[in-house]
C-alpha cells in the first residue's frame, strides 16, 4: 500500500511550491517561502559546506539523509564530530573519510570555511554547542528538543538573534506533505473550530542501550536519557514534536499547563518518568490533553484534532467529517432537479452501513505524502542557508515547543499549575 | 444550498438522514432542517436501547422489578407495537432483542417462552411490567419511522411543499412532488447491481420503507445482519432478502416492512390486503431474484 503514497524529491518539491506559491499559505507557514523564492546570498553554484556534531542514532539519521541530496543540491559534508569513538570511527566510514573528524567540537568550530552545523547531540549539550556555532559565524540546525533548561532555550534564542544566524529545531513535521495539507485545512476553516487536542506517544522499552562491558562509566553517556541531569525524558523526546504541532495547529501558545508524572514501571535507576499526563491550556480555551508512556505499545502515537466540522488524525493521515456523505442517489437526485431530468431514483433498499468509529475509516488528508521528512527539512536548511535568513517563525515553532515541554515538566514535579514567565516571552 | 434545492444530512440512528427541500428560501429551509435534526436527534435519544439515558434503558432496567409509568409518547408506540402484533400474528415483536442477548451470553432461559404477547403487560392506565428478567423491548425496528413520522408532522404545515427524506436509504418519506414531474420515483436498489433499481414506487406524501437482512455500503459492499430474528422461528433469517413497503404512513411502513421479512407470501398478503394504502413489494436474492408483489 505505501508505494501508492510514494513521491519523489522532485514530486515533492513541485508540490511544496504550489504550496509556498500561495499567500495565505506562506502567511501562516513562511518557512515554505523557501522553496518558490529565487536564492539570494550564495550562490547555488556555491557549494553550502556543513559539519555534523553527534553521530549516535539521530546523528547517523541525519548524515544519511543529507547524503542521499547533497549532491543534487551541492552541498558538502566537510567536517564530522563525535566524542565517543564508535561514533567517531562511524561518522568517518559514512563519510568515506572525507570529512574531517574531530572528537572535540570545538576544533569542528574553528572551521571557518563552515556554513553551517547540524547538532544531534543529547539534550544537555545543545546549548554550549549552538551557541558557540553561533558566535563562530554558522547557521545551526539543531535536534529538538533545544535545551534541558528553559534558561539555556532562551540563551540559545538570544545568541540566534544576537548573530542574526539561523536557529532551526528538528521539527521535522513542519516540512511533511500530510502535515503541510491538514494544517492548510484546519486554518482555512476546515474541521470548523478547533476545540480540543489529544496527543499521545506510547513505547513498550525502557530506552536502555547497552553499554559496552567494563565500562559502567559510559552509562550516562550512552543513556542520557534516563537521567534527570540530561533530559526531561519524554517531555523532551516525545512531546516535543507534539508540542510543536499544537502550536501550529492553533497557530498560538498555551497559557498554562498542568502535569502529572511517575515511574511506574522501569524502576532499575531511571531518574525520568516513564508515564506522564499533561493539559495545555490556550488562551481560547482548547485543551491540548496528551500521554507518553514506555510500558505499553499498543496505541502508539497520534495526535487528534477536534473541530466543530469534523477530526484529524494527523500521524494516520485521516480526517473524518462530522456529517455523513451524502448519499450517491441523493446527489443523483440533486443533479437530475437542477437538470430538468425527472427518473426513478434508486435510493430505498437495505438500510446504509453506519459510518461508526467501529468500520469508518475516514478520507486520507492527503494521497501522495510518503516522503522522508527529515531529509525535507535539511534541504529547508540548506535553503535557507543559500539565503543567509530563514523565517523567524520556523525558529520560534522550535523555542516555544521546547520551553512548553520544559514547563510542563515543572507542572509534573511541583505538581502546580505553571505558566509562563513573562521574561521568556520573545 | 444550489437553485431551490436545499440539501441537509447528520448522523442519526446508527446511519445518515439526508433531507431534500425544494423552496427558494434559504433561511427558511436551514430554519426547519434545524427542527428536524433536533427533533430526530430527540427521538433517538428517547428509543436508544444503547444509551444509559433513555426511556426504552429506563424500562428494561426495571420493568421486571416493578411497574413502570409510561409518558404518552412511549404509551402510543407500544399501543401501536401491540396493535401491529396482533395484525401480524406476532410477526411484528419487539422483545426479540432478548433473544439475540440470550445467545450471546449463552444463558440457558428458553428463547420461546420470549415473546411481546407472552412477556409484557402493558395496561391501559399506561404501565408496563415484564413477566421475565430476561425480556428486553427495543423499538430500533421503528424508530426511523417514527422519526419520519414526527418530520412529517412538522413539515406538513410549514411553507416548503416538496420533500425528499433519505433515513438510512432504508426509510424514505416524499412530500408533495418532484420538480421536474409529478411523484417521486423511488426505485428500490438492486443488491446484485448496486446503482440500479429493481422494483419502482411512485410516491406523494407517501413513505417506503426496506427490511432486510443485510446492510449496504454507498460501494455496494454488502454486510449481512446476523440480528435479524424471525419472531415465530426464535431463529435468524435465513434468506438472502429484503421486503419493501409503501405505505401513506411511515410508522406503519416501517413496522410492517420488518414484519413482513419474517412472514410468508400468504400472511403478507392478508396483511396488505387490509389496509387500502399499503402494497408491499419482496424480493428474495436465493431465488434469482424472486420477486413478490403485494
Amino acid at each position: 500500500m505505501d508505494n501508492l503514497f510514494l513521491i519523489n524529491r522532485r514530486e515533492f518539491l513541485k508540490k511544496i511550491s504550489a504550496f509556498a506559491g500561495s499567500t495565505a499559505v506562506v502567511a501562516s507557514m513562511p518557512w515554505l517561502k523557501t522553496f518558490s523564492n529565487d536564492l539570494h546570498g550564495k550562490s547555488p553554484n556555491e557549494k553550502v559546506r556543513l559539519g555534523v556534531i553527534g553521530v549516535g542514532d539521530r546523528g547517523r539519521a541525519l548524515l544519511l539523509n543529507l547524503q542521499a541530496f547533497m549532491n543534487e543540491a551541492n552541498v558538502e559534508i566537510a567536517a564530522v564530530c563525535d566524542n565517543y569513538e564508535p561514533n567517531y570511527q562511524r561518522a568517518i566510514n559514512i563519510t568515506g573519510g572525507k570529512a574531517k573528524a574531530f572528537y572535540d567540537y570545538r576544533k569542528l568550530l574553528e572551521m571557518k570555511d563552515l556554513d553551517g552545523v547540524i547538532i544531534a547531540t543529547p539534550l544537555h549539550e545543545h546549548k554550549r554547542m549552538t551557541i558557540d556555532a553561533l558566535n563562530a559565524g554558522m547557521h545551526v540546525f539543531c535536534e529538538k528538543a533545544m535545551a534541558r533548561s528553559i534558561d539555556d532555550v532562551k540563551l540559545m534564542y538570544d545568541a540566534h538573534v544576537e548573530t542574526k544566524k539561523i536557529l532551526q529545531t528538528g521539527h521535522q513535521r513542519m516540512f511533511s506533505p500530510v502535515y503541510l495539507t491538514a494544517i492548510d485545512k484546519i486554518h482555512s476553516g476546515g474541521l470548523g473550530q478547533v476545540t480540543h487536542m489529544r496527543a499521545f506517544w506510547h513505547r513498550n522499552g525502557d530506552w536502555r542501550r547497552p553499554v559496552p562491558k567494563g565500562h559502567p562509566e559510559l552509562d550516562r553517556k550512552i543513556n542520557w536519557r534516563l537521567y534527570d541531569e540530561y533530559s526531561a525524558g519524554l517531555f523532551t523526546e516525545l512531546l516535543s514534536h507534539q508540542m510543536q504541532v499544537a502550536n501550529w495547529v492553533k497557530k498560538s501558545y498555551p497559557v498554562s499547563v498542568v502535569a502529572n508524572g511517575s515511574i511506574n514501571f522501569w524502576k532499575q535507576g531511571r531518574e525520568v518518568y516513564d508515564d506522564i499526563a499533561c493539559i495545555f491550556d490556550y488562551e481560547d480555551g482548547t485543551q491540548f490533553v496528551y500521554d507518553s508512556i514506555n510500558s505499553n505499545k499498543h496505541y502508539g502515537i497520534e495526535e487528534q484534532i477536534l473541530g466543530s466540522k469534523g477530526t484529524m488524525e494527523l500521524e494516520m493521515n485521516k480526517i473524518y467529517s462530522e456529517t455523513p456523505p451524502p448519499p450517491p442517489a441523493i446527489l443523483n437526485l440533486i443533479n437530475d432537479i437542477e437538470k430538468g431530468v425527472f427518473r426513478t431514483i434508486p435510493i430505498g433498499g437495505a438500510s446504509w452501513i453506519p459510518e461508526t468509529a467501529s468500520n469508518y475509516h475516514g478520507e486520507f488528508i492527503e494521497q501522495n505524502y510518503k516522503m522522508d521528512e527529515s531529509k525535507l527539512q535539511l534541504e529547508a536548511f540548506v535553503r535557507y542557508i543559500r539565503e543567509d535568513k530563514a523565517p523567524e517563525e520556523l525558529t520560534l515553532q522550535g523555542y516555544y515547543s521546547s520551553v512548553w515541554v520544559l514547563l510542563a515538566e515543572q507542572a509534573a514535579k511541583t505538581r502546580e499549575r505553571v505558566e509562563l514567565p513573562k521574561k521568556y516571552l520573545v | 444550498m444550489k437553485g431551490n434545492i436545499f440539501h441537509h444530512s447528520f448522523y442519526s440512528m446508527g446511519t445518515r438522514f439526508s433531507l431534500l427541500f425544494i423552496h427558494p428560501d434559504e433561511s427558511l429551509c436551514e430554519k426547519y432542517a434545524g427542527i428536524i435534526t433536533a427533533e430526530v436527534k430527540r427521538v433517538e435519544e428517547k428509543l436508544n436501547y444503547f444509551s444509559g439515558r433513555s426511556d426504552i434503558t429506563y424500562i428494561n432496567k426495571y420493568a421486571f422489578e416493578r411497574e413502570i409509568r409510561l409518558d404518552e409518547e412511549i404509551f402510543h408506540l407500544l399501543k401501536k407495537c401491540d396493535e401491529y402484533n396482533m395484525i401480524t400474528e406476532g410477526a411484528f415483536d419487539i422483545t426479540m432483542r432478548s433473544i439475540i442477548e440470550l445467545k450471546k451470553s449463552g444463558e440457558s432461559a428458553d428463547p420461546d417462552r420470549i415473546s411481546w404477547r407472552n412477556s409484557v403487560y402493558l395496561t391501559d392506565d399506561q404501565k408496563i411490567k415484564f413477566k421475565s428478567r430476561t425480556v428486553k423491548i427495543d423499538l430500533g425496528s421503528l424508530g426511523k419511522g417514527y422519526a419520519l413520522e414526527k418530520a412529517e408532522s412538522i413539515l406538513s404545515p410549514s411553507p416548503i411543499n416538496n420533500i425528499f427524506i433519505s433515513f438510512g436509504e432504508s426509510s424514505i418519506l416524499a412530500m408533495g412532488n418532484h420538480p421536474n414531474g409529478g411523484a417521486w420515483q423511488v426505485g428500490i436498489n438492486n443488491l446484485m447491481d448496486n446503482g440500479s433499481s429493481i422494483y419502482n414506487f411512485d410516491l406523494v406524501d407517501a413513505s417506503v420503507s426496506t427490511s432486510s437482512n443485510y446492510t449496504v455500503d454507498d460501494l455496494g459492499q454488502i454486510s449481512l445482519n446476523i440480528n435479524v430474528i424471525d419472531p415465530v422461528k426464535k431463529e435468524n433469517v435465513d434468506k438472502i432478502k429484503s421486503v419493501s413497503v409503501r405505505s401513506r404512513s411511515p410508522l406503519q411502513a416501517e413496522i410492517l416492512s420488518t414484519a413482513f421479512l419474517a412472514m410468508n407470501e400468504e400472511r403478507i398478503k392478508t396483511v396488505t390486503d387490509r389496509f387500502e394504502d399499503v402494497s408491499a413489494v419482496q424480493i428474495d436474492y436465493l431465488q434469482q431474484k424472486k420477486i413478490t408483489i403485494y
